[in-house]
């Protein structure tokens, strides 16, 4: 049988298959040809492409069109404002799509966020913030955004660099776009204060200062109202307390960066008022709800509090029309050694897994830089960075807005007022736990400071690996 | 004869005229199962052995597992005293609830068994709580019951008395979970009605005949008759307390506080799995779960010879 293939041009190129071998000859020589054609396209498109002058878009600089999802946190008035930023940038860009991904509650948005990293599955740009920031960074879950800001995709340039540079991760590349300058600090019912003859909290306080305020407070204040909330498991006021007494929050290597001493001095300084009766009890700690908007501050039951800047207008609207006072605002103590006030600042990311890098780094830009964007938003989650935007802002709060105007005005000074940066280590929320476990143990009475000052160190230690 | 000694005298080989039907009818059999069988492998078999895996790990979700062998299980034992409180809490929970539940649910049932006139009314009313579960809007209204400001306080304070704040109060947090468990005590109930109506009413009468009064025919007649139905609920029972996750984690804010009081189980670990991100440990926590319930389960059953009898 002649298995040959034939070579006889002179006849047309039609072969008969005759047996597997012959079928495997064709095939074979089928896939080298479709590869060296495929191969000989992209050759000539490429001629092509340098012959037109066509080159690869800068990073970011592609086409703003397709759909891209979008995380955050926060319910109600938040999203409302979300959502109008969302549909100025689609009117913008009206190729483009936003995917929106609310989710209410705080902690639920980064467990959420943690289970969609593990499965490469983040959305393409998810709301971030500087003490969970190092969790994704470090794990190749966000994508570095500096070629983004170099070619001009993403602009930071009105933005003060001591904000841009909070979002850097551990190797000094920017992940994050910080898009709202946040802290907690002191909020006061300041009326209630007033009425109770006490002096104004002076602007340069010290701890034993507040102390002693609160505790002359506390006898002068009507049933049922005490001189402050208790927040001995707060993590942003013990950074406070370690920052105003020139220690590092944590080490390089992540780990509980000051001595356990400090800390031991620090819940007896709350102790020393919850057990004067100047604080809430411990088992109404307990029960506060972790919406600022049912706290005890909100609802006039306690005088005094340590909550976010940028919560001051939403705490203060319940107290106007239950005619309960007026909020003041007062940053954390600069003494002994350290500015107690720590920057947290909230942004947005660009995850690793995103395929539409163009259209995320346009939205970043337009939320952080859009003059309407910025107006819809009107600073809910942190005071806009952009310096020339915040001026505006506080502007158009005047008189009109007082608490809106108050908060903004803060934030300002604790940016121009070199605010202290803690580097967060991955798995921060394992330190805020141990912290909250261990302060209850203390106020109800089932552990000595000591002790539990030892176990939270051993907790979160062993935890921030 | 059953259709497996058939098959087993069949003769072996393919020339029996039977054989290739039957591997067909097999193969149908198999491609019906299919679905079932990808769900059980994909979802439940492969998850379990991966989570058997995962417990030998460190394993932070976002960075691959690193093998550390039984260090999470040695962690356990030796170096968390959280592990130790969280079981404590959790023995104390079921200790008291499933008890409490059966008791409730058989007491309830007993008095529903009796031909009460609008019973149907009564074992839907008994039953409602049993539908909205262990909910989160349960556990919310728990909080609105027995918070500082809550309805029983304004109850009490009625009758002069001060209350305190149940949810917030180490003594007493853990019994407001217990309550909210016992509270779902319909499906027990309605089990427990069913085993009551297959009592042969003829045992109570010629207990009754006797004389035998009601007490002794409950000792005598009712408990040992409805033992199989009590041994499965006792089981059941057992195995949702010891899971019982909802309520302890809104109801305490999802601390397990105040004081840990509240730090069941199921609780801890999902605060070391989404909080902590060890989820090596938590995989390690869930494996010594399986095996805790697998142990009292076994020991149920082992318990069973000597107190539950069936009729047949």
């Amino acid at each position: 049988m002649d298995r040959s293939i034939s070579t006889d041009v002179s006849r047309p190129a039609v072969r008969t298959v005759r047996s597997r071998r012959d079928f495997l000859a064709l095939a074979r020589q089928g896939v080298i040809m479709l590869g060296a054609s495929g191969g000989l396209t992209a050759l000539l498109q490429e001629v092509q492409g340098e012959q037109s002058g066509y080159a690869a878009p800068a990073p970011g600089k592609g086409p703003v069109e397709g759909e891209i999802g979008f995380s955050w946190w926060g319910t109600g008035e938040r999203s409302r404002k979300t959502q109008a930023v969302m549909a100025l940038f689609q009117q913008k860009f009206p190729k483009a799509k936003l995917d929106g991904q609310p989710v209410g509650d705080f902690n639920t948005y980064w467990e959420k966020l943690t289970v969609e990293a593990a499965a490469h599955n983040l959305p393409d740009v998810p709301q971030m913030q500087v003490r969970y920031l190092t969790v994704y960074d470090t794990r190749q879950a966000l994508r570095p955004l500096d070629d983004l800001v170099q070619s001009g995709a993403i602009d930071v340039s009105g933005i003060p660099k001591v904000i841009v540079d909070s979002g850097r991760g551990r190797d000094g590349k920017l992940y994050m776009v910080p898009t709202g300058s946040a802290t907690n600090n002191w909020m006061y019912n300041a009326t209630m204060a007033e009425k109770a003859g006490l002096a104004p909290l002076p602007a340069d306080m010290t701890w034993d200062q507040l102390q002693q305020w609160l505790l002359a407070a506390k006898d002068r204040l009507p049933s049922g109202v005490y001189a402050s909330d208790l927040r001995g498991s707060d993590d942003s006021l013990l950074w406070a307390w370690v920052a105003s007494h020139g220690q590092p929050v944590f080490t390089k290597s992540g780990q509980l960066g000051f001595p356990e001493q400090l800390m031991v001095q620090y819940w007896n300084w709350w102790e020393t008022l919850r057990k004067a009766g100047a604080t809430v009890t411990a088992a109404m700690m307990q029960e506060e709800p972790s919406d600022n908007q049912q706290g005890y501050l909100t609802l006039g039951r306690a005088m005094f509090d340590e909550r976010p800047a940028n919560q001051l207008a939403a705490i203060q609207a319940p107290l106007t029309a239950s005619g309960k006072g007026t909020l003041k605002l007062a940053a954390f103590p600069r003494r002994p050694s350290g500015n107690g006030q720590v920057l947290v600042n909230n942004g947005l990311s660009i995850a690793a897994n995103c395929t539409n890098v163009s259209t995320a780094a346009a939205w970043i830009n337009f939320f952080t830089n859009d003059p309407d964007g910025a107006k819809a938003y009107a600073s809910d989650n942190g005071a806009v960075t952009g310096t020339k935007l915040l001026d505006a802002q506080i502007a158009e709060a005047g008189a009109a807005l007082p608490a809106t105007k108050d908060y903004l005005q803060f934030i300002r000074g604790v940016i121009t007022g070199k605010p202290t940066i803690v580097d967060f280590p991955a798995n921060y929320s394992a330190a805020v736990q141990a912290l909250a476990r261990n302060y209850s143990n203390v106020a109800f009475g089932k552990a000595s400071v000591e002790s539990a000052v030892k176990a939270f160190f051993s907790e979160t230690n062993a935890a921030i690996r | 004869m059953s259709v497996g000694h058939e098959s087993a005298m069949m003769p072996a080989g393919p020339r029996h005229p039977g054989a290739k039907p039957r591997r067909r009818d097999d193969r149908i059999a198999y491609l019906f199962l299919a679905p079932w069988l990808l769900g059980l492998v994909g979802i439940t078999v492969g998850p379990l052995l991966a989570s058997l895996g995962l417990s030998f790990t460190h394993y932070d979700l976002l960075s691959a597992p690193s093998w550390t062998g039984l260090t999470n299980y040695r962690r356990m034992i030796a170096g968390d005293p959280s592990f130790l409180q969280s079981l404590v809490v959790t023995v104390l929970y079921v200790a008291i609830s499933v008890p409490s539940v059966l008791v409730i649910s058989l007491a309830l049932a007993l008095v529903l068994n009796r031909g009460l006139r609008g019973l149907t009314l009564y074992r839907g009313l008994f039953y409602l709580p049993s539908l909205l579960g262990g909910s989160v809007a349960l556990a919310v209204l728990w909080r609105q019951v027995f918070g500082i400001d809550g309805m029983l306080n304004h109850v009490l304070a009625l009758v002069h008395i001060t209350g305190q704040s149940w949810i917030g109060s180490p003594g007493t947090a853990l019994y407001t979970l217990v309550l909210l468990n016992v509270w779902q005590f319909g499906a027990t109930m309605i089990i427990f009605l069913a085993g009551l109506r297959q009592i042969p009413q003829d045992l109570y009468e010629a207990a009754a005949v006797d004389g035998a009064r009601r007490w002794r025919q409950l000792l005598q007649i009712t408990i040992p008759m409805l033992s199989p139905v009590i041994f499965f609920n006792t089981v059941l029972g057992l195995i949702r307390a010891f899971q019982v996750f909802t309520s302890a984690y809104v109801i305490s804010n999802g601390t397990g506080g105040p004081a840990d009081s509240m730090l069941l189980y199921a609780l801890y670990l999902y605060q070391q799995g989404f909080v902590n991100y060890d989820m090596g440990y938590a995989a390690a926590m869930a494996w010594v779960l399986v095996v805790m319930i697998a142990v009292l389960t076994g020991a149920a059953f082992l318990s069973a010879r000597f107190w539950v009898h069936y009729a047949d």
